[in-house]
């Protein structure tokens, strides 16, 4: 049995419009792919994927992983993982076994596709009689809104990039937005859409544009939702100081390890920034 | 020397007393192993294993440019010879110089100068700070086959010395060349270097690594002051453990009181089995031995994270390992 996930939106998450009929395309507002995964269960015993993309020659901070392949992690019912991995095909292209067992199991499964990059086709291929189980509602989201980090610049492959680091230490749905990618109207229109359980404003490493939009967006959304503001230095938080200063919070000093350049985060930085958004959101949690 | 707008050129092997991590510097090229014919003689030209060697041999992992000059911009002006990019590493490293100026004895990141998939000439101009001097690595994954440094004309480039004359000297394979890291001033032997101020050779030969005598003959009289052996996965297990311990004892024979540090790889496998091993047969009458138990050490961090095929350690683990060895090492320097 093969399950287009262009037909199947109740499993693809980290997109802003998951009902509509081009599910992978309607990401118009980020870069293709970028920041979008599968999240669901099945019971099969094999299960494969077949996938095209256009090969993209990588950008110098980007590694063919990211741009041209996925990452995936199945975990058996107990939440232990079972296999994990990245895939990469330099045709633009291939077919993948990701799971093939005697028996049925119930399995749960997450792919995180392929950032900056347009996706054709991504096929989830599994055993006659047995059925693909979405995991949880697509409604209230955990928000992050942020420079082009969100879409995973920076990283080497998918499953390093903070916000697909958050989706399976939280367990929560995640969308990431752009904001340079996002005019402001339209941002106000995708929220209202979303409802957002929480919005993650990063100004850690946005440009000076993007830190006045992202600013105004706070002061705007600060009464609405429950928002964290994460920046990265004294300076920056003394001088715009705004909203409920309880939602401000500021990176721990990164060091040059975890910079490939300057205001752009590697595995390293986005892992450090995962972490720190974690103990933000069970901190908020439990207050 | 070449002028142009207002810079004077420097081509870089007219700069040989700048550059550090290079044992030799041949007809304009860098070669890690100058005599490799041994090799010629267990494998034929076209086998891949040779292939593999013949380019990794020339490959600038663990290169470093260090000089001093008075110039507020520098430019770096290359060519390399690959210009696709190796899937699980990040152009940065793979094809970039990774810049870093020095001031009171510190170390600070500057920027990466790195070409786009495909492009096989680059050159960029970048303003210097204010500096004692500045200290460039070169591309973990690539051959330099032309590269020239640019100053404002009138500003000289003067060589910076390690103030020791002590070095450390690399054994291994694709983690040791660097390729889990986002740039090459990442590269864990590159950070070891930073974290000592000392000289470092890095003889990593990804996919080529398979500890023959003659290479482990080759190593012990370069004078090292402390030797990494980090080789495990290109050799199959069988002649892995045929290999590993007489790799080791080779060194140890013409440096009796060297460090020589082991390290083994992310996951328990018989490699690790193997390592640990031979460690703990010779630690008792080998007082200089250490072994690093990356598994143990990264044993925190979800391995999905840490790196992009359980094999290749990200930035995450990488400079964990490196502050691991130069803890052993500043012991005996």
């Amino acid at each position: 049995m093969k399950y287009n996930i262009l037909e199947m939106p109740d499993i693809v998450y980290g997109n802003i419009d998951p009902y509509s009929k081009d599910a992978i395309h309607i990401n118009e507002d980020l870069i293709v792919g970028s920041g979008i995964y599968l999240d669901f269960y099945s019971d099969s015993p094999s299960l494969s994927i077949k996938y095209e993309l256009k090969y993209k020659p990588v950008k110098k901070f980007q590694c063919p992983v990211l741009t041209n392949g996925f990452s995936y992690c199945v975990r058996d019912q107990n939440g232990k993982i079972i296999k994990q991995a990245n895939c990469y095909s330099w045709k633009g292209g291939a077919q993948e076994a990701i799971i093939d067992r005697r028996a049925s199991s119930l399995l749960h499964y997450l792919f995180f596709l392929p950032s900056f990059n347009l996706i054709s086709s991504f096929i989830v291929e599994i055993d006659d009689r047995f059925k693909l189980y979405s995991n949880r509602p697509h409604s209230n989201p955990i928000v992050t809104i942020g420079s082009s980090l969100v879409s995973g610049e920076g990283c080497s492959f998918p499953n390093s990039v903070f916000n697909n680091i958050l989706v399976q230490k939280l367990d929560k749905n995640i969308v990431g937005l752009q904001i340079s990618k996002i005019p402001k109207e339209r941002m106000q229109q995708i929220l209202g859409y979303l409802e957002p359980s929480f919005i993650i404003v990063d100004q850690t490493f946005v440009s000076s544009s993007e830190l006045e939009k992202t600013t105004q967006l706070l002061k705007s959304l600060s009464n609405k939702y429950r928002t964290i503001a994460i920046r990265s230095g004294k300076r920056l938080f003394r001088r715009n100081r705004i909203g409920n200063e309880k939602t401000i919070c500021c990176l721990p000093h990164l060091d040059e390890y975890s910079f490939i350049k300057k205001g752009l985060l590697n595995d390293r930085g986005h892992y450090i920034l995962s972490e720190m958004i974690t103990k933000e959101l069970c901190s908020y949690a439990k207050k | 020397m070449l002028k142009s707008n207002g810079m004077v050129f420097f081509d870089i092997f007219e700069l040989k007393d700048c550059i550090f991590g290079a044992p030799n510097i041949v007809n304009n090229s860098f070669k890690k192993i100058y005599d490799y014919s041994q090799l010629l003689s267990e494998s034929n030209p076209s086998d891949l294993s040779y292939r593999y060697f013949s380019i990794a041999n020339e490959q600038t992992s663990g290169i470093r440019l260090r000089f001093k000059t008075e110039s507020k911009k520098i430019a770096l002006s290359f060519e390399v010879v690959r210009k696709a990019a190796y899937e699980r590493v990040m152009i940065s490293a793979s094809s970039g110089f990774d810049v870093y100026y020095v001031k009171k004895n510190r170390y600070y990141h500057l920027t990466v100068i790195a070409p786009d998939e495909q492009i096989l000439c680059y050159d960029e101009v970048f303003e210097l700070p204010d500096n004692d001097y500045v200290e460039i690595y070169f591309p973990l994954y690539n051959i330099v086959k032309r590269m020239s440094v640019g100053v404002i004309d009138g500003c000289l480039i003067q060589p910076m010395p390690y103030k020791n004359d002590k070095k450390i000297v690399f054994y291994g394979n694709s983690c040791t060349q660097g390729a889990g890291a986002s740039r090459s001033g990442n590269a864990y032997p590159n950070i070891v270097s930073r974290l000592l101020s000392i000289d470092v050779v890095n003889y990593a030969f990804n996919s080529a690594c398979h500890g023959e005598t003659w290479i482990a003959d080759e190593l012990s009289t370069k004078g090292a002051n402390a030797f990494v052996i980090d080789y495990q996965f290109n050799s199959s297990i069988e002649e892995f453990k045929k290999r590993f311990e007489s790799f080791y004892l080779c060194i140890r024979d013409k440096n009796k009181r060297t460090p020589i540090i082991l390290v083994d790889t992310l996951s328990q496998n018989q490699y690790n089995q193997h390592i640990s091993t031979v460690y703990r047969k010779n630690k008792s009458k080998d007082p200089y031995l250490f072994y690093v138990e990356l598994s143990k050490l990264l044993d925190n961090i979800d391995r999905g994270i840490l790196s992009i095929d359980g094999i290749h350690i990200s930035d995450i683990g990488g400079p964990l390992l490196a502050e691991s060895i130069a803890r052993i090492i500043k012991r005996y320097l």
